[in-house]
């Protein structure tokens, strides 16, 4: 009987509010403004995307030429031990350790040049198109 | 769920949010419309992950609820209450006025109460789809809606005839 009667209440219950079209208009409003934002969420995703796609092409090209330089730098380094100076005996100890370092360093160095480099051409490109 | 459809739901389904919604801020309606925008947003951004479109209007609920208690928890007590006493604008008058019992028995409850009656006795929800929108045990809901039927036994004496 009670429940009836709360359920009776509750469901007559019809209170006076805003406008259903101020309602939407506020609400597409932001729905609008999120839409905005997920866009440029989106782009920075793909900006991102393309910069980690470069800096990866970067770092295995950078890979094969280390590769390829790796024989030239021992030898290098062979040669600079045949000269016999202090610094040549320690590199004689830690010859391949040190080439590897070298080419580790330098394709870093260039992979993540890259990286920056294409973040920051495609903001420039967003920018040079927002004007 | 696209746009389209969202936007195509939330204009045959939003009055009844705000209903809802309304009730269960105790008659602040400047509050509950707020909440229900705050809700949908929330909806709108998620909406694209979510598969199970026969249960929809459970998920939009489930949102609002717990949009109400994290609002709930960042405001003092009874802030609804004490405004519509003081309120002076002609439309909140009559709507608060023309509640003014129901308002002041709902805010008896506790939100979780608030929350189980009105889904219950309002919206028409079974126990086990409350239990699924507020995340509580079916037993929770039970011994909720019960407390809540105690609490508002004064107000249902008053209401001899079940109106406002």
């Amino acid at each position: 009987m009670e429940e009836d009667r709360l359920k009776a209440i509750l469901q007559d219950f019809s209170p006076v509010m805003a406008p259903d079209d101020t309602f939407m208009s506020r609400l597409e409003e932001k729905l609008r403004s999120v839409e905005l934002v997920k866009q440029q969420l989106e782009q920075q995703r793909r900006r991102n995307r393309l910069a980690i796609v470069l800096a990866a092409l970067a770092g295995f090209v950078c890979g094969i030429v280390s590769a390829l330089c790796y024989p030239r730098l021992l030898a290098a380094i062979t040669d600079a031990v045949t000269a016999g100076t202090a610094a040549a005996r320690f590199i004689t100890t830690y010859g391949s350790e040190v080439a590897l370092s070298i080419l580790c360093m330098a394709a870093a160095t260039v992979t993540y040049t890259v990286y920056d480099i294409t973040l920051l051409l495609s903001r420039r490109a967003v920018q040079f198109s927002a004007k | 769920m696209d746009r389209g459809r969202f936007i195509q739901y939330v204009e045959s389904n939003q009055r009844e949010l705000r209903r809802f919604l309304t009730a269960l801020c105790c008659g602040d309606s400047a509050l509950a419309d707020d909440l229900a925008q705050e809700t949908l947003v929330k909806a709108y951004l998620a909406c694209d992950s979510f598969r199970e479109e026969c249960r929809f209007t459970s998920w939009i609920y489930r949102i609002a609820c717990n949009t109400f208690i994290s609002n709930r928890r960042s405001r003092t007590l009874s802030e609804p209450l004490s405004e519509a006493a003081c309120m002076a604008s002609g439309e909140r008058a009559d709507s608060t006025f023309e509640y003014d019992h129901l308002y002041k028995a709902l805010d008896l409850l506790s939100p979780k109460e608030r929350t189980a009656i009105l889904l219950h006795y309002m919206q028409g929800y079974s126990v086990a789809e409350i239990a699924g929108i507020t995340g509580s045990s079916e037993e929770a809901v039970k011994q909720q809606l019960s407390r809540g039927r105690q609490h508002l036994k004064g107000f249902l004496t008053e209401q001899p005839y079940g109106g406002r």
